[in-house]
C-alpha cells in the first residue's frame, strides 16, 4: 500500500483514468486545456503586441484575412511613427529662430555674416 | 467584423487629422494681426515662400512682441534680405554668428567698431554703405 509511484506509473494511471471519463468531462478538459492555452501565448507575446491584441487593434486568429488586417495595421503604425519623427524634426530640430533673431537684431549688419 | 472597420476608420480619422499639421503653407491673409505686424515687410512675398521658410518666420514672429521698438525696427529693416537669402547662405550665416560669439568681447567690440567706422566713411563721402540693403 506504501508503495511510492514512479513518474511513469503516475502518467499509466493517469491515462488509464482518462479512459474513463465521460464524453462531456473530455469535452470540458479540452476546452479547459484549450483557454489556458490561449492565455499561455498571451503571456509569452512582446508587451505591445498583448496591449494591441487586448484591444482588438490586431488579431490573434490566423486567417489569410486576419495575417493581411494585422500586417496593414503595423504598416500603418509604423508610418504614423516615422510620419511623426520627421515632422518633429522638420518643425523643432530645424527652429532657428532665436538665433535668427540675434542676427537680424545684431549691431553688425547681415552682411558681415553672409558669404 | 465591426471592431476592425472601427480600427481602420480610427486610424484614417487620426491620418486624415494629421494632414494640416504637415502642410503648414498659410496665406498672408489668414495670419493673425500680430502675425502680420511682426512679418509686415513680407507681405508681398509671403505667400511666394516656400512652406519651410513660412514656418521659420512665423517662429520668428512669435518672439517679435517680446523684442524692444528699436530691435522690432532692426528685425523689420533686415527681414526682406534674410528672406532672400539660400538656406545656406543662411546657415552659413548662422555658423558665422555663433563663431564670432565665441571670439573675446574687446575683439568683438573692436570690429564692431571698425564697421561703424566705415559705414560713417561711406555715408560722409557719400558711397552707398555696401550694407545698406541689409539695414
Amino acid at each position: 500500500m506504501n508503495h511510492k509511484l514512479n513518474t511513469k506509473e503516475i502518467g499509466q494511471l493517469l491515462n488509464r483514468s482518462a479512459a474513463q471519463l465521460d464524453r462531456e468531462t473530455l469535452d470540458k478538459l479540452l476546452s479547459a486545456r484549450r483557454t489556458a492555452l490561449q492565455y499561455q501565448q498571451k503571456e509569452q507575446q512582446a508587451p505591445v503586441l498583448a496591449w494591441l491584441t487586448e484591444h482588438g487593434v490586431i488579431h490573434h486568429h490566423s486567417t489569410p484575412f486576419h495575417k493581411a488586417y494585422n500586417l496593414g495595421m503595423v504598416a500603418l503604425l509604423i508610418a504614423f511613427l516615422v510620419g511623426g519623427a520627421l515632422y518633429w524634426q522638420q518643425t523643432y530640430e530645424h527652429d532657428h529662430s532665436d538665433i535668427d533673431i540675434a542676427i537680424l537684431t545684431d549691431d553688425l549688419p547681415v552682411d558681415m555674416y553672409v558669404d | 467584423m465591426s471592431a476592425l472597420l472601427r480600427n481602420f476608420l480610427g486610424l484614417l480619422l487620426l491620418a486624415a487629422a494629421c494632414l494640416p499639421l504637415a502642410a503648414q503653407a498659410q496665406s498672408w491673409e489668414s495670419l493673425n494681426t500680430q502675425q502680420k505686424e511682426a512679418l509686415g515687410p513680407l507681405s508681398s512675398t509671403w505667400n511666394s515662400l516656400p512652406e519651410k521658410q513660412q514656418t521659420h518666420f512665423l517662429a520668428i514672429a512669435k518672439h517679435y512682441p517680446k523684442l524692444t521698438p528699436q530691435k522690432q525696427q532692426l528685425l523689420h529693416s533686415r527681414m526682406e534680405t534674410w528672406s532672400k537669402l539660400t538656406p545656406e547662405q543662411r546657415n552659413r550665416a548662422r555658423e558665422k554668428y555663433k563663431a564670432f560669439n565665441k571670439v573675446p568681447a574687446e575683439q568683438r567690440e573692436a570690429v564692431k567698431k571698425m564697421v561703424r567706422e566705415q559705414q560713417a566713411n561711406q555715408a560722409a563721402s557719400g558711397t552707398a554703405p555696401a550694407n545698406a540693403a541689409s539695414h
